[in-house]
């Protein structure tokens, strides 16, 4: 008390005052700031911190939805990493996905945004309508459900018996062999997404001055251009892509169960986001179902920092 | 050389074929007949297919009409008096006496059986037959004080016979309305008669039934055949019987002679020009519409319109069920009758306020009938034309009046008194497209099915078939079929004006059959086109029968006073408008919208005495749909709030939301309409409370509170063993765990076996009673490219199981008093499981049943003549394919030849059940209201109330699966349908719901996917997930310390 009156007659420096006071201080200084701040930030920390920390608190629990939890400290990342199988084969899945669609949709994205940025001004807004349309139109991958229905009059077995190419129709969504792929071509195919249309929009804001300027300097063709002069520009643009990119691949759970269903067959298309749905939904396990969501977290952050690093390098 | 000998004795082969399959089914029928009496005892199913092909060979009314054209119009008026029915000759049982003020003895009789007259007719002729009949709600037949016939509130069906057959088709299916009308008045009501709710609301008064005799001709129920049936009856002795098809009947008189009683409008006019016409001295009368006199059906009954400011009477603070009609007003044969008074003798025209915003770009039609009689031939066919909004306008037959080049308003005369006026659905000039659709959609599925036949149903487009060769008559009929339709086309356009979407459909298909008439080479790759098609067109006579019209008022003008001013000025005069003005309905609208913030409309209908405050008051959720929860809300209000005094807070919720509720505290005391697994799932994590006595058992360790509520409770439930035996034995076990009981069943489901009558016919197979007869019967199905539809994984291992008596889980050990050890372990390691396993798979791996199909569609091609599904699907079927009514039925599932512990041998037809409950949420603190609500919900009145509800807002589609069997038996069935779902109840077992009970139909779906994708050995693929189930369940039953497997003879020894 005292010394805060001191402090106040005092000229203040940044010595004068613990880390805490400083920045207090600061804080009560840039008020307005905060306070334009403010109801984002509630409302961020209500719904998104708030619920990792919850989770967090709940992996250390037996938290079973209807009942008050007990605490068991680490016995759920023990289960988790030691005793259950499923997972293993959960992160597998997870990981070949991710890795899969992730750069897979992201290159496509860029790409596509790309050529079509090379298009007179008319036919880029329609074809950007045309790629973008998959990922507006809500449940639109439902009708890969309808082409590869195990059914004999679905597209693909109609099609395939037509032609002579099979003889009895083949449970696409249903066939251990065939999912993993079917829901690849399918992500690939919804990712044209946000990210794309950021792509479209950083293509267009790089300055056209810089082109000349690097065309005297000596870039000789179009992919020097793009990797010396647009990529490094539109880096803000290529990073929100990649964290698109990879929350989608990790977080793409639902299509696939709206696809073949769950939990799919053998697990073959079991994701971590699954085996969180599974223990948290369909066991009433929301103290391990935590546990998998904090691992789940982790690795999001571990990609996430990992593409960063990999962004700084564009234009080297 | 020889080669052209091989492909003469070939060709010669295949027309010795085609020869016989065209034959075959006739020369059947012929020898059939004549053994016939010696099948009927031997099995009741193929009696029924006897049934069936005597119908089918049996002539559609046109073809059975142009037999008898040249016969002469009957001249004897032959009266049967109901009480002089053959004794001998009738399997129904019949009473006779007095009924409903009769001065003579009528025979009422069963559902079940038949009730045969003989006549005499001295000339023959064509005839009318005419029934006086009364429906029955309750008859005490033998003056036991108890009543022998009772009514289900369904509609009366009868097969009319004459001689012991059908003369047509269209005979087996007379319908007898059962007659209704609307309780009005009584305590708390307005002067309209409605009882008004706390916000003084109307709220739709009960129906009741109002029998009286009424009589009618035996007429076609579908509507298609606009007259009267005409009979041919030969000079001589004949019997006529009417033959058991549903509800019980009370019959009067039969009456067979020749009506030529009908007249034209003009005729109509002569006929009353003389009479005395004082019309213009009567005032303007308004009948309201939606105080009916009687309706037909219980469906139809007075609604509110809330969009027209101008329907009367119109509010915007409060509903006023200002109508009648609508959709539920809609199918051929539905009538309402209004009662009036007329002042003054004289014409005058009826002039509807209506409502026809619902086909679009055609007109309804209905037909006038005064004091039950048809004035003239016009009345018949009064037309109600499409508009956006309400519309005021004299009823009119269409025709234009060359005078005002308007549609003339037909004039009617009254005698001065009280006169009913009756308004029919009837279909009018669709009529005759609709049957000239029904027959060519049944030609063409016809075809369909034989070239199915031929090519299965993926033919392949490279192949030559040589369909010119081998089926001549399908091609041939392909094209006629193609005109018919582009025909019909012409027609509709001629009678609606326009080329709207309705015949673009027609044309379509029209269309493809031409191309496929012309070039059999079209044919293989446009067939699944085809089958697409036939679906369409039968969706397109589902929805072109339906008439529906709404009306508001009926005014009653003298005829003169408005021909001077013209209808609109006069009705507009008078005070009558079709839709309000500009700033009127401005007002209106405005009005609501401030009101949409004040009212409370989830209170609708809520009618509590006054200090209501003083009530127990729970809180009901439910996710069902908002029309359901709608009637729900109703039902509790007329029923349960009155009866116990209760306040009851109904919910409509999100699906989920009742986790988050639970967690945080502020969930419902009562929750609908539950999956079992999820009962139980929330019953383990004590989250639903016990509702029978054995759920509040005493323990040691009580303290005097805990035991005080447990008394309490025990007090309370102690009905419990009672209120479940209003259900099957089977419906209870998934909602109880180890002896204590979490919820009351409500909806219950279970597979029955659906087949097709005309194509078993047409293969001459008959209806499997065991797997041993679907085994045989698949090859014949088979080289037709036809499939028996089953399911798969676990729901179709559980039939095989259940019906080889084993079980899912393992029982309880030895020296288990608890019973907990049951279920600790999953049974299908054991050899007769994993055979019946392997049958399972085989069905698919061998027997090529296919894995993923759409019953429905696939049934109505034929393409799957035969398969197992929810019986439910009876609905579906009844009101998605029209055209093939009476071609297929549902019976109890094929079944295993077993042997009993006494040697005798029987078929089980075990089929696997699912049950949906209500439960009593753990936070409940008014649980004797709550279980006075739960035991109300589930009660066959409350029930069979909502089950006939939700039939009429629905239709036919609506079959509402309850558990409850006096409410499941009391619906809408035909005494066989009824039949055969008795049949199968007696043939029921659920699975017990077992903690970590998702694991299983988890992994026998991997288990069968492996057999099935991969081809790896069923019995192999299953033992190695077994051990992964039972770990599950060790691991989950630990978490809720229940005995495992690896530690239940320590709990033995405790529990000892």
């Amino acid at each position: 008390m005292s010394q805060k009156t001191e402090t106040a007659k005092k000229p203040v420096s940044r010595k004068d005052m613990t880390k805490w006071q400083w920045t207090l201080k600061e804080m009560s200084n840039n008020k307005t700031g905060y306070f334009l701040l403010a109801p984002f930030y509630i409302i961020f920390f209500v719904f998104t911190i708030l619920p990792v920390i919850l989770s967090i608190f709940f992996s250390f629990t037996d938290f079973n939805l209807l009942e008050t939890p007990n605490f068991i400290w680490f016995d759920n990342y023990i289960r988790l990493f030691l005793e259950d199988d499923i997972f293993m084969l959960a992160i597998k899945n997870t990981l070949v996905f991710a890795a899969v669609t992730g750069p897979g949709s992201y290159l496509i994205s860029l790409l596509m945004a790309w050529f079509i940025n090379e298009l007179p001004p008319k036919i880029r807004a329609v074809m950007t309508l045309i790629f973008y349309a998959p990922s507006i139109s809500g449940n639109v991958y439902m009708v890969w459900t309808y082409i590869f229905a195990a059914d004999s009059h679905g597209f693909l077995n109609g099609t395939l018996m037509d032609l002579g190419v099979i003889s009895t129709p083949i449970a696409w969504l249903k066939n251990a062999s065939y999912i993993m792929p079917i829901v690849i071509i399918v992500a690939l195919w919804t990712s044209l997404g946000t990210s794309f249309l950021t792509f479209i929009a950083g293509f267009q804001i790089v300055d056209r001055s810089l082109y000349e300027a690097a065309a005297v300097d000596g870039v000789k063709n179009r992919w020097q251009e793009l990797w010396f002069i647009t990529l490094p520009y539109m880096r803000p643009q290529m990073l929100f892509g990649a964290v698109m990119a990879i929350t989608g691949a990790f977080g793409f759970g639902g299509v696939i169960t709206n696809l073949v269903g769950f939990p799919s067959p053998d697990y073959c298309a079991h994701t971590i986001m699954h085996h969180l749905d599974d223990y948290g939904s369909s066991r009433f396990e929301m103290g391990y179902a935590s546990t998998i969501a904090v691992v789940l977290f982790f690795m999001m952050i571990g990609s996430n920092m990992l593409v960063r690093k990999m962004l700084g390098k564009v234009g080297k | 050389m020889m080669k052209k000998f091989l492909s003469k004795t070939l060709v010669f082969t295949l027309a010795f074929l085609m020869v016989f399959s065209c034959f075959g089914p006739i020369a059947m029928a012929e020898t059939a007949s004549a053994v016939g009496g010696a099948v009927t005892g031997e099995n009741k199913n193929n009696t029924k297919l006897e049934e069936i092909r005597e119908l089918l060979n049996s002539n559609e009314y046109a073809e059975y009409r142009l037999l008898h054209a040249s016969a002469p119009n009957g001249v004897d008026d032959i009266v049967i008096k109901g009480a002089d029915y053959n004794k001998t000759k009738s399997t129904a049982t019949v009473y006779t006496g007095k009924y409903l003020g009769s001065t003579e003895d009528v025979a009422l009789f069963t559902e079940l059986g038949d009730v045969t007259w003989d006549f005499v007719a001295e000339h023959s002729g064509n005839y009318h037959i005419s029934i006086t009949y009364a429906p029955i709600v309750d008859y005490d037949g033998d003056g036991d004080g108890k009543a022998d016939l009772i009514s289900n509130a369904a509609t009366i069906k009868r097969a009319l016979l004459l001689d012991g057959s059908y003369p047509f088709k269209q005979s087996r299916y007379i319908e007898l309305a059962r007659i209704w009308k609307d309780e009005l008045g009584g305590e708390g009501s307005n002067d309209r008669g409605f009882i008004l709710d706390n916000d003084g609301n109307e709220v739709k008064p009960n129906k009741v039934e109002a029998p009286e005799w009424r009589t009618v001709f035996a007429s076609d129920s579908t509507g298609y055949v606009t007259e009267p049936f005409l009979y041919y009856i030969e000079a001589g002795s004949h019997t006529i019987s009417l033959a058991e098809v549903q509800e019980t009947c009370a019959i009067k008189e039969i009456r067979i002679y020749y009506d030529d009683s009908s007249i034209s409008y003009d005729e109509y006019l002569a006929k009353h020009e003389g009479l005395a016409d004082n019309s213009s001295k009567a005032e303007i009368g308004v009948i309201e519409a939606e105080i009916a006199h009687r309706t037909s059906s219980n469906i139809v009954y007075p609604v509110y319109d809330r969009s027209s400011a101008a329907s009367m009477p119109q509010s915007a603070y409060n509903i006023y069920l200002n109508s009648i009609g609508g959709e539920k007003w809609q199918n051929a044969g539905q009538w309402i009758s209004w009662q009036f008074e007329v002042k003054e003798d004289g014409f005058y025209n009826l002039s509807p306020r209506f409502l026809q915003s619902f086909a679009e770009g055609m007109y309804v039609t209905r037909e006038l009938k005064i004091d039950g009689e048809t004035p003239f031939e016009e009345a018949k066919q009064l037309r109600f034309k499409y508009g956006e909004e309400w519309q005021l306008l004299p009823l009119t037959d269409g025709v234009i009046d060359p005078d005002t080049q308007k549609e003339r308003a037909l004039e009617f005369y009254f005698t001065a008194g009280t006169h009913t006026i009756e308004m029919w659905v009837v279909l009018g000039e669709m009529a005759s497209v609709l049957t000239d659709v029904e027959l060519s959609l049944a030609k063409i599925n016809e075809y369909y099915l034989q070239i199915l036949m031929l090519t299965g149903s993926e033919p392949d487009e490279y192949r030559d078939y040589q369909f010119a060769r081998l089926m001549p008559d399908v091609i041939k009929g392909l094209g006629a079929e193609s005109k018919r339709l582009s025909a019909i086309v012409n027609d509709l356009v001629a009678i609606t004006g326009t080329k709207g979407s309705d015949s673009m459909t027609l044309e379509t298909i029209a269309m493809l059959l031409d191309k496929m008439y012309r070039d059999e080479d079209e044919i293989a790759p446009n067939f699944s086109e085809l089958k697409d098609y036939i679906g369409s067109l039968g969706t397109w006579i589902m929805t072109a029968r339906n008439q529906p019209l709404q009306f508001d008022y009926i005014l009653v003008t003298p005829a003169d006073a408005a021909n001077e001013l013209g209808f609109e000025k006069y009705y507009t005069e008078s005070g009558y408008k079709a839709e309000a003005g500009f700033w009127q309905a401005l007002a209106y609208e405005f009005e609501q919208f401030i009101m949409s913030w004040v009212s409370d409309y989830s209170s609708y209908g809520v009618r509590t005495a006054e200090g209501s405050e003083n009530y127990a008051r729970i809180e009901v959720w439910t996710t069902s749909g908002r029309d359901q929860s709608t009637i729900i809300r109703s039902i509790v209000s007329d029923s349960f709030t009155k009866q116990h005094n209760i306040a009851v807070d109904l919910k409509l919720v999100a699906a989920g939301s009742l986790m988050p509720a639970t967690l945080s505290g502020s969930g419902p005391d009562i929750n609908m309409s539950m999956a079992s697994s999820t009962i139980i799932n929330y019953a383990i994590r004590s989250a639903v409370l016990p509702i029978n006595p054995a759920g509040y058992a005493f323990e040691e360790d009580d303290t005097a509170e805990e035991r005080a509520f447990k008394e309490e409770c025990q007090r309370i439930f102690s009905d419990y063993d009672q209120v479940v035996s209003w259900f099957d034995d089977a419906a209870t076990v998934p909602l109880e765990l180890y002896g204590v009981a979490y919820g009351l069943p409500e909806t219950e489901s279970f597979s029955m076996l659906f087949y097709r009558s005309d194509i078993l016919l047409e293969l001459d197979l008959e209806i499997p009673e065991t797997w041993d007869d679907v085994y045989n019967m698949l090859p014949t199905l088979q080289t037709n490219n036809l499939d028996f539809g089953y399911h798969e994984s676990l729901a179709g291992l559980l039939i095989m199981l259940y019906q080889r008596g084993e079980q899912l889980y393992s029982h309880a050990v030895e020296g288990d008093t608890t019973g907990k050890t049951e279920g600790m372990g999953i049974n299908l390691s054991t050899n007769a499981a994993l055979e019946t396993f392997k049958d399972m798979c085989e069905l698919y791996t061998m027997y090529g049943f296919p894995y993923s199909y759409n019953f429905v569609n696939r049934f109505r091609t034929g393409e799957m003549p035969i398969g197992v599904q929810a019986y439910t699907t009876y609905s579906q079927l009844t009101i998605f394919a029209p055209e093939l009514r009476g071609l297929w039925g549902f019976t109890v599932l094929p079944g295993t030849i077993r042997t009993d512990e006494n040697g005798k041998t029987f078929v089980d037809h075990t089929a696997d059940t699912n049950v949906a409950g209500i439960v009593m949420m753990n936070d409940c603190e008014e649980i004797e209201a709550a279980w006075s609500f739960m035991k109300w919900w589930v009660s066959a009145d409350a029930q069979s109330t909502y089950g006939q509800e939700y039939y009429a807002l629905l239709g036919a589609s609506g079959q509402y699966a309850t558990a409850n069997l006096e409410a499941l038996y009391a619906m809408s069935w035909t005494a066989d349908e009824r039949a055969e779902i008795q049949n199968q109840f007696e043939w029921l077992q659920a699975t017990p719901e077992m903690p970590g009970g998702y694991i299983v139909s988890r992994y026998v779906e991997f288990a069968f996917l492996a057999a099935y994708n991969s081809d790896e050995d069923p019995v192999e693929s299953m033992l190695e997930y077994i051990d992964s189930i039972n770990a599950e369940l060790t691991r989950k039953r630990s978490e809720f310390d229940l005995p495992t497997l690896e530690n239940y003879e320590e709990y033995l020894a405790n529990n000892a």
